[in-house]
Formats: structure tokens, C-alpha cells, sequence
């Protein structure tokens, strides 16, 4: 029987709770979220239990990841940015290892749930707001008009900036899901083809879903890249009203 | 990631000038520094996903704030959402242009 590509994203629930009318069931993708945690949290603090001087491979590849966080905080919003370390690494870890995950043939993409990249989205944008609040106060409001606006533009320019400023949760929200989705859609289809075309013709489209394999693997630790780097940005652009102007040249 | 190796020498946790066996390894993890986003390749595609996905957003918010005014605070259909696409249109072309604005000079095309 044929297979949908889009199978794979449905979901049952495995085990029905329902908590008030709320429904909380354990279905794939919550105990595919427990395992990427479980899974990031074990390989973490296996490489942090040594603390060699001379690291081995898993610390090694945990320290190039912290430095790696580091220096993007650091890029984007200066030593203060610091203290939002823990957040922009537990995004990037966990996406990256979602990502990886749902690349296992058989397993699931959490990050393939646009519920899930928008519940981190609208988190990481609500947090920027808040921070912009709290330490600009009404001034913050000043994001809606550019440095440099003539006056007749500002009516125009306040709506435009609205639109581009909530634009930016769903852009990240929708980014991550869909290339989550179009890549493993891609997959499935790819290797249907595969095993409708046999071996006469089978092979062409299995070379090609080896290639996009290896494409998936390298978007996996780009969109954690990207989800994190954006993150920082955002909280940047709260940290200093209209700073973005230094940061261009 | 942006400004080449010696800022990077300065971040790193475990360089010090004392211990060569210890510089070595540094320098050869910065070699490899989480691969994907320094090859120019994926910096590529990185940076073509953040455009497309920055126009396309701001035009679907644009569209449901015009198409929300029209059906439920004006009754103006079709010109809140015409209007609101438009706005969207603009308003992805700026954060399409921001982010360019904001990329670090190593990664600038």
C-alpha cells in the first residue's frame, strides 16, 4: 500500500490523558521530545564530567560548542549578553539534537511541529520585548521609528515596523518547521520513488536521497544555528535601541 | 565566527601560550569549528534561507492583519488585506534588508 510522504508527521496518541478537558496525551512527539532531552543531557554531562586539561573527543566537541555559543553571543550583544548564555545554548543544543534525532530513519523530528518552533519563537521573542521594557521603558516604543525617519514618513513607517516586528516570531517560528518538514518530505518521497522504481530505476532517485540525506545533516546544525543566532539578535536589538547601526560596519 | 582567528584564540577556554600540546589542539578545533556555518556552502545556504523565509513572513502577517481588519473591525474587503499585503511587502523587503545590514564583513557575499 502507498504511503503518503506526510505520513510521518501524524501523530497518534499513545497514551490518551485528558486534564480538565485539556488534552496532554503522550503521543510520538512527546516521547521523542524526552529522548532528545535525555539524550542531550546525558552526552552534556558525560562531556563536562571530565574537565581534562587535555580534552577527549566528546569534551572537545562540547567545549567547540560552548566557544561556538560564545562567540555568537559575544558578536551579537556584547558582554552583557552573557547572562543569556543558558537560554541560547539550551535552544541551539536542543534543536541541534531534535534535528539529529529526526534524522534517524524511523524516529521523529520534534522540531517538525510548528507548534513546538513557535512555542520557542514566541518565548524568545516575548523575553525580548520584556527585556526591552524593562530597560527602556516607553522609550522602547522607538524600535517602531527608524533613525533617520523624516517626519512625513512616520505614519507610514509605524505600521510597516508593526507588521516587520511581529513578522519576526512567525519568520522564526515557520522557518525551522518548514525546513524540518520539506526535507523529510522530501526523504519520503525520494525513497518511495526508490522502491516503486526497482532496480531497473530504483538507483537514481537512492543516489539522490543519499545526497539530500547529507544535505539534512548539514540544515540540521544550520537551522539550530540560525534559531540561536536570530535569538541573540532579538535580545540584542532590546539590549541597545537602534544599535543595529554599529553593528553594520 | 566572524573576526578570523585571533579573537577567536582570545575566546577560547583552554588556550594558553604556556602549553604547546594545548595551543595545537585549540588551533586544530577552531580548523573545525562547528563545520557547517564556516563552509561557504552552507553559509550560503544559511543566509538564502533567512531572506526567503523574512520576505515570506512579514507578507503572511501583512495579510492576516489586513484580511483580520476586513472581516472583523472594518468590513472593508478587499481593501484591508490589499493594503495589508502591501504593507507586508515593504515591511519583509526591511527585515530582508536588516539582516543583510547586520552580517558579519567575512560573511557578507
Amino acid at each position: 500500500m502507498e504511503e503518503s510522504p506526510l505520513h510521518q508527521f501524524e501523530l497518534q496518541n499513545w497514551i490518551p490523558i485528558s486534564l480538565g478537558g485539556l488534552d496532554i496525551s503522550i503521543n510520538k512527539a512527546v516521547v521523542f521530545m524526552w529522548i532528545v532531552v535525555l539524550v542531550a543531557a546525558v552526552l552534556m554531562v558525560m562531556a563536562g564530567s571530565a574537565r581534562k586539561l587535555v580534552p577527549g573527543k566528546l569534551q572537545s566537541l562540547a567545549e567547540m560548542m560552548v566557544d561556538f555559543i560564545r562567540s555568537m553571543i559575544l558578536d551579537t550583544m556584547g558582554k552583557e549578553g552573557m547572562r543569556f548564555f543558558p537560554l541560547v545554548a539550551t535552544l541551539f543544543v536542543f534543536i541541534l539534537f531534535s534535528n539529529l534525532i529526526g534524522l534517524i530513519p524511523g524516529s521523529y523530528t520534534v522540531t517538525s511541529q510548528i507548534i513546538v518552533t513557535a512555542v520557542f519563537s514566541f518565548l524568545v521573542y516575548g523575553l525580548s520585548l520584556i527585556v526591552g521594557f524593562m530597560l527602556h521603558g516607553a522609550k522602547f516604543l522607538g524600535i517602531l521609528v527608524p533613525p533617520g525617519t523624516p517626519g512625513w514618513l512616520v505614519p507610514l513607517m509605524i505600521p510597516i515596523e508593526i507588521i516587520s516586528q511581529i513578522a519576526r516570531p512567525v519568520s522564526l517560528a515557520v522557518r525551522l518547521f518548514a525546513n524540518m518538514t520539506a526535507g523529510h518530505v522530501m526523504l519520503a518521497v525520494l525513497f518511495s520513488l526508490t522502491i516503486g522504481g526497482g532496480l531497473l530505476i530504483g538507483w537514481l532517485p537512492f543516489a539522490f536521497t543519499v545526497a539530500i540525506y547529507g544535505l539534512e545533516f548539514g540544515i540540521a546544525f544550520i537551522q539550530a544555528y540560525i534559531f540561536s543566532i536570530l535569538t541573540c539578535v532579538y535580545l540584542g536589538d532590546a539590549f541597545h535601541l537602534h544599535g543595529h547601526d554599529e553593528h553594520a560596519h | 565566527m566572524s573576526n578570523g582567528l585571533t579573537l577567536q584564540a582570545d575566546l577560547c577556554l583552554n588556550c594558553s601560550p604556556i602549553n604547546g600540546r594545548v595551543m595545537t589542539a585549540c588551533s586544530a578545533s577552531h580548523g573545525f569549528q562547528m563545520a557547517p556555518s564556516q563552509d561557504p556552502l552552507y553559509a550560503g545556504l544559511g543566509q538564502a534561507i533567512r531572506i526567503a523565509t523574512d520576505l515570506l513572513a512579514a507578507l503572511i502577517v501583512g495579510g492576516a492583519l489586513g484580511w483580520i481588519c476586513d472581516t472583523y473591525v472594518l468590513d472593508s474587503t478587499p481593501w484591508g488585506m490589499i493594503v495589508g499585503l502591501l504593507m507586508g511587502i515593504v515591511a519583509g523587503m526591511r527585515n530582508a534588508y536588516r539582516s543583510v545590514q547586520r552580517w558579519p564583513k567575512a560573511e557578507r557575499p
